[in-house]
């Protein structure tokens, strides 16, 4: 016990060292954001016994800050993120009006948005839970949302996920390198990755983008009828919430049945005596069309069927399914 | 509608507001003043029922004595806190009487402008939320109304965002959801400035989900969603709050049939584990606080732990969201018709939730849609998971079923028998799971050859399920294994039966194949018009059919049965260049073996076949091409032999076929190897003898001892060998020779090797000796029998007329039934004429022996049918029967007629006309009626007259049988009344 507390000890003084060390740096980053806009981050500092003093960081590491005590003071201080029990980062507006407009599934635009509050609150990018750091991982988002796998590449290259403190938003940065196999098409490699996967317990946004990358690198190895089994589970691993992933995969399942000989020929035998409602062909073009008929209910997600896909919503059975 | 989130907020600000000093003294001194403190402060305190009663107990001591005189219009203010605190103990009616009381009677008169009454016109607004409680809309949508229009807009501030919220709840409670809509949007658009918080604005939207759903406006509410997503979609842990009355409100859409409203509800809820993550680290943040205002978002302490606690109870649990939100879009999109969608859904489910409550049925519709989509492995795993998890339950029989189902339909075959024979004796007979299980073990026994096995299996089917759902399947499998086990005719009428029962080829699924096993009876029956007509059909209604190059190969056999070589050789390319097309190699080795054997025929007619060498380039591509796998390896073998030959390729042949002869020796069918053997047996004897043969057949290079088939077709050959020296020896010695050595070879062939070890062909060879050759007939029923007991078809008829001919020469009567048995089924089903033929006159033989002579008589004139039969080897024997038929049940006009009939037609074959010419004079003799003696007389001598001329050539049997007519005549001729025929002469002689 008592080596242990020494080395506690040990511990506490280095990070002080550490603090002190780090100063000059948050004054030279202060500075910084200085010469351009002056920046301020409002927070809350939380204490033991719930007491609470609200602040402006102006710059941030990991373990210090520097901030003000009003939001018109010229006085600077620092201090550790350790005095604190909790430095509780108030939720900027404009990072909120991006978030509302990623939820309104406006990508491109909340992408603008994000990239300018992750910009702005560089400052803080070091601390947890901050909004810069958040913003750029929506920014990637934005991207993956809008099919843009090339700036999600780059935008990887720069990111630093440590101060997320999600366990979703962690994984979701592993996700990302299975979108890299999908950009580069390297389809063995990213089947590979997605299958690892595919038992791992996730959320259902999540599940839906390794069912997605997995049916692309099976699609991509000539594999149809695993790739339409796991594109129908990113249609339905979240009730198609995810409606970039949804709508992709449902056209995916549209793409695949279209390029099958069977569904070809069964295409060609509609309605006349040659027609072969028992014949796989025959089968699948009706699952074609059923998913013509759930693009246009749901998976869609507002989006008109492509005209390539509109013949597909007359192949129906006589009889409902249930 | 919980009011009191929406009404919070500010609730608590209108507390704060002082009366004391609002409030005379003289009631100060009197305890009003006192007790409106004591109230204020349990308000704050947020002690409602005591404050009530601080505010009741005013009202009661002073509010009796027009307080309005006394106290001016400032005593409504304690009307109105003690409606504020009604109100937050849930008691709407008292708190709407006290804002009425507040508004109505304590008016604020000029003179009292900036004191009095303060909240006279916000007790409109309280009314109106007092009304809310009550659900009187209408009320509170007027109160709020006149709220807007009196309220003084310095003075009497409020928080917009509730109020706009709250109004617009009052119109979607009552269907207005244009009104509604519309200020829920002021609400929303104005977030930031009202400011409305997110859950009040949730809270308006589950109103308008409520409404839309009771008024089934579907549209109105993807409208709103599609305009307002991304307000109405909050963060994950304020979500947390609604997220159970939304998956409530999606499952009311869903029985709405509000598919797309449902799953857009749906979506609205996040992760259980996104939602767990966010409220964890938003707790976390507030340390030891108690809750944290963010800008227009309360993050309170007292909410997250609770909620945290209650996700990490639903993650992965039993109540978790995502179990509810995948059994619903499994449900709509199987309804939509996307099985694989459903399927998806339900294994999600049994992976990853398979601790639902409603696991037993999720997993049983994940074996039914794995069942649907053909996933076959997939509803054998879960199907054994579901077996093993749930035995007692009601869905058990179902699961079995559709394990069997997807099995079968993926061609699993014999997994099917394997399960299926076992589950057939636990099903109770006349259920689906029994029908299923029938059909699934008939039809995968069927598929994998086991006809026999399959035959009383699908028969029982197609009695005991003629609804059944699979009762078009039932009755095809049925008649094509007919025709599979070679009973044509059967096959023929259940095939026509099947067609007539299901004409409309597009329901049809096996029209092409019935129509193709159809063509196949017809050419078995030498009814080759009507098989070309239906390969015609095949053709015509079925280009793209599966087995078109079959049946462009079976057209192709019938036009060369038919003569037409010309148009027979294009079928067999036109097959052959489908095949291969089809990459169906089975087929387009087939199509190469009947050209070779067309094209490479030693003579056409009495004429060298002048083509035979363009038979060769089809043997070259047979071999390069399918010369590892193809079962015609012998067949070519044997065919190209003379195409070979005449291009100077004989000893290639020769070769060819002694590589074939020792490959097929190791495969227990070797279907084929005995004519390999014959055609090498006969290239092979025009250089060596048969006793050379004799050598190298013993001792047959690449045959092991362990290759009994082989081996024992070998030794068949050398007996064929030596059984055709034995006939055709011109030298006795010779002869008697050969006639040892085939005695000694079957007594070999007897010795060394079981019955089960022999093809087919031998045990009808073998049997076919004993019975014909030997004391014993009987002991060639073991030989026949163990043919008969096979599966393989080949040689069962020869076996079955074998058999009945032992049973045919006893002169026990149940023997000679077992022996009509035999020959019947014979007649009704070899695809042989020859043998049909034979069989119906030893039909009708064993039934004259057994007496039973009617029916002797039926199968005579059967055989005599030349428009049904055309058979023609037995007519005069088959004669003589019937007209024996007839003497012997003393018909004896008939058998005059017959005996006549036959002995006139017959002459020359003595055997028949000698004893039908005696029997009719005997007849006739007896009958005596005038002219008949004279006529039998006459008759039989002119007989004798015309035969006379072969008896020297007669066999000793025929000639003993002339003479006893012979005899008869001179009897004849000694009665005093018969003329005899010299006398004839002479009197013809005198009239002259």
């Amino acid at each position: 016990m008592a080596r242990l507390q020494g080395i506690k000890t040990i511990i506490h003084t280095m990070n002080k060292l550490f603090c002190t060390m780090l100063f000059p740096l948050l004054a030279q980053a202060g500075l910084a954001q200085q010469q351009t806009q002056p920046f301020q981050a409002e927070a809350v500092l939380i204490f033991e016994g719930g007491e609470i003093q609200q602040i402006w960081i102006t710059a941030a590491t990991e373990t210090a800050i520097r901030y003000r005590e009003t939001a018109v003071s010229v006085d600077l201080r620092d201090m550790q993120i350790s005095d604190a029990q909790s430095v509780y980062l108030l939720e900027p507006r404009e990072y909120s009006a991006a978030r509302d407009l990623f939820m309104g599934r406006k990508y491109q635009e909340a992408k603008e948005r994000f990239a300018a509050v992750k910009e702005r609150y560089r400052p803080t990018s070091r601390m947890r839970a901050n909004h810069s750091t958040l913003s750029a991982f929506y920014e990637m988002e934005c991207m993956r949302m809008l099919g843009d796998l090339e700036s999600l590449h780059t935008a990887m290259e720069n990111f630093m996920p440590d101060p997320l403190e999600r366990e979703t938003h962690r994984r979701q940065v592993q996700l990302y390198g299975l979108w890299d196999a999908v950009r580069t098409k390297s389809w063995p490699r990213l089947e590979i990755l997605a299958k690892e996967m595919t038992d791992v317990p996730l959320p259902g946004d999540q599940r839906a983008q390794v069912a997605y990358c997995l049916g692309m690198a099976l699609e991509g190895q000539n594999r149809p009828i695993e790739a339409l089994n796991a594109f129908n589970t990113a249609m339905t691993a979240d009730a198609g919430a995810s409606e970039t992933i949804a709508r992709d995969a449902a056209l995916a399942v549209m793409r695949i049945h279209l390029a099958d000989p069977d569904v070809q020929l069964a295409i060609r035998q509609w309605g006349t005596p040659d027609e072969r409602p028992n014949s796989p062909g025959h089968t699948r073009l009706l699952e074609a069309g059923a998913v013509a008929h759930l693009y246009e209910l749901t998976l869609g997600a507002g989006k008109p069927l492509p005209e390539a896909n509109k013949a597909l919503l007359k192949y129906k059975p006589e009889q409902p399914a249930i | 509608m919980n009011i009191r989130n929406l009404s919070a907020p500010f609730l608590g600000g209108l507390a704060a507001v002082s009366i004391v000093a609002s409030v005379p003294a003289s009631a100060q001194d009197e305890g009003l003043g006192d007790l409106v403190n004591k109230g204020l402060a349990a308000m704050k305190a947020s002690k409602w029922e005591e404050a009530l009663a601080l505010h009741t107990r005013a009202v009661e001591r002073f509010g009796n004595n027009q307080p309005l005189m006394l106290f001016g219009p400032q005593f409504g203010v304690i009307y109105y806190r003690k409606g504020i605190c009604e109100m937050k103990l849930e008691q709407w009616d008292e708190a709407v009487k006290s804002f009425e009381i507040c508004y109505r009677d304590f008016p604020n008169d000029g003179a009292a402008a900036g004191g009095g009454n303060v909240y006279h016109k916000r007790a409109l607004l309280k009314w109106g939320e007092a009304a809310m409680g009550q659900e009187d809309w209408e009320l509170a949508i007027r109160q709020f109304n006149k709220f807007l229009e009196e309220r003084d807009k310095t003075r009497d501030t409020f928080p917009q965002g509730a109020f706009y919220v709250s109004r617009a709840i009052c119109y979607y409670k009552l269907l207005k959801i244009p009104e509604g809509n519309e200020d829920l949007e002021i609400a929303i658009k104005n977030k930031v400035t009202f400011p409305t918080p997110d859950p009040g604005i949730i809270a308006g939207f589950q109103a308008l989900v409520a409404a839309v759903i009771e008024k089934r406006n579907e549209q109105a509410l993807l409208d709103f969603i599609e305009k307002n997503r991304g307000d109405i979609t909050i963060e994950p842990f304020e979500m947390q709050e609604f997220s159970r009355v939304f998956m409530r409100l999606a499952g009311d859409a869903v029985s709405a049939e509000m598919l797309r409203a449902a799953l857009a509800l749906y979506q609205m809820v996040p992760p259980t584990e996104v939602a767990l993550h966010d409220s964890k680290v938003r707790l976390a943040s507030l340390g030891d606080r108690a809750g944290m205002r963010d800008g227009p978002r309360s993050v309170v302490k007292a909410k997250l732990q609770p909620a945290v606690k209650s996700l990490e109870e639903q993650l992965g649990g039993p109540g978790a969201a995502e179990v509810i939100k995948l059994a619903a879009t499994a449900f709509i999109h199987e309804k939509e018709g996307n099985v694989r969608g459903a399927f998806a859904a339900y294994e999600q489910l049994e992976k990853f939730y398979s601790r639902a409550e409603k696991r037993e049925d999720n997993l049983y519709n994940l074996v039914r849609t794995g069942s649907l989509i053909g996933s076959v492995m997939a509803a054998e795993r879960y199907g054994q998971t579901f077996l093993k998890d749930f035995p007692e339950s009601s869905y058990v029989p179902a699961v079995r079923r559709m394990m069997l189902s997807s099995l079968f339909y993926e061609g699993a075959y014999e997994t099917c028998i394997e399960i299926a024979s076992v589950m057939i004796h636990e099903l109770e007979a006349g259920t689906p799971e029994h029908d299923i299980c029938l059909h699934v073990l008939g039809g995968s026994y069927y598929y994998t050859g086991n006809y026999d096995e399959a035959q009383p299996l699908l028969d029982q089917h197609v009695e005991q399920y003629p609804e059944s759902a699979v009762a078009l399947a039932a009755l095809y499998f049925q008649a094509s294994n007919f025709t599979k086990l070679q009973f044509w005719a059967k096959g023929a009428r259940l095939l026509d039966a099947f067609f007539e029962k299901y004409p409309d080829a597009s329901q049809n699924v096996f029209f092409p194949f019935a129509l193709l096993d159809r063509a196949t009876c017809h050419f078995a029956e030498d009814e080759n018009a009507a098989a070309l007509e239906k390969l015609t059909q095949l053709e015509r209604d079925f280009p793209s059919t599966v087995v078109m190059e079959m049946a462009l190969n079976l057209k192709g056999n019938v036009l060369q049965t038919e003569g037409d070589e010309e148009a027979a050789e294009k079928s067999y390319l036109a097959a052959l260049a489908l095949a291969e097309e089809r990459e169906n190699r089975i087929v387009a080795g087939e199509s190469l073996y009947f050209l070779v054997g067309l094209l490479g025929e030693k003579n056409k007619g009495s004429e060298e076949n002048p083509r035979v060498k363009e038979a060769v380039p089809f043997a070259d591509k047979f071999w390069s091409e399918h010369g590892i796998d193809s079962p015609y390896k012998a067949q070519v073998a044997v065919a190209q032999v003379h195409a070979l030959d005449a291009v100077g390729r004989g000893d290639e042949a020769l070769e060819r076929l002694r590589d074939v002869i020792a490959e097929m020796a190791t495969s227990t069918e070797a279907f084929g190897l005995e004519e390999a053997i014959n055609s090498y047996t006969d290239i092979y004897l025009e250089r060596h003898t048969p006793e050379e043969l004799r050598e190298h057949y013993y001792n047959f290079p690449g045959i092991r001892s362990s290759d009994r088939v082989a081996r024992a077709l070998l030794r068949i050959a050398v007996i064929s060998v030596f059984e055709n020296v034995a006939r055709r020896a011109d030298d006795e010695d010779r002869k008697r020779g050969a006639v040892a050595t085939v005695k000694t070879l079957f007594e070999e062939l007897k010795r060394d090797f079981a019955p089960a070890d022999l093809s087919s062909y031998i045990l009808v060879k073998v049997g076919d000796y004993l019975r014909t050759n030997t004391t014993a007939p009987r002991e060639a029923l073991t030989y026949y029998d163990e043919v008969i007991g096979r599966q393989d078809q080949s040689y069962r008829f020869g076996a079955l007329f074998g058999r009945g001919d032992v049973y045919a020469r006893s002169t026990n009567a149940a023997d000679l039934d077992k022996g009509i048995e035999d020959f019947k089924r014979v007649f009704a089903d070899s695809q042989e004429k020859n043998e049909r033929e034979l069989a119906l006159f030893r039909t009708a033989e064993t039934q004259m022996a057994k007496g039973d002579y009617a029916a002797a008589a039926e199968s005579a004139k059967l055989y005599l049918d030349r428009e049904k039969n055309n058979f023609s080897n037995f007519t005069p024997e088959a004669g003589l029967l019937l007209a024996r038929s007839y003497d012997e049940r003393k018909m004896t006009e008939d058998a005059i007629a017959m005996y006549v009939k036959v002995w006139s037609a017959h002459m020359g074959k003595v055997a028949v006309s000698a004893p039908a010419v005696k029997r009719w004079m005997e007849l006739s003799w007896q009958r005596n009626q005038p002219g008949d003696r004279q006529g039998a007389y006459e008759g039989a001598a002119g007989y004798l007259a015309l035969t006379g001329r072969f008896e020297d050539r007669m066999s000793p049997e025929d000639l003993a049988l002339w003479r006893e007519v012979g005899k008869l005549v001179e009897t004849y001729e000694a009665d005093p009344n018969i003329k005899s025929l010299e006398q004839i002469a002479r009197e013809k002689e005198g009239r002259r």
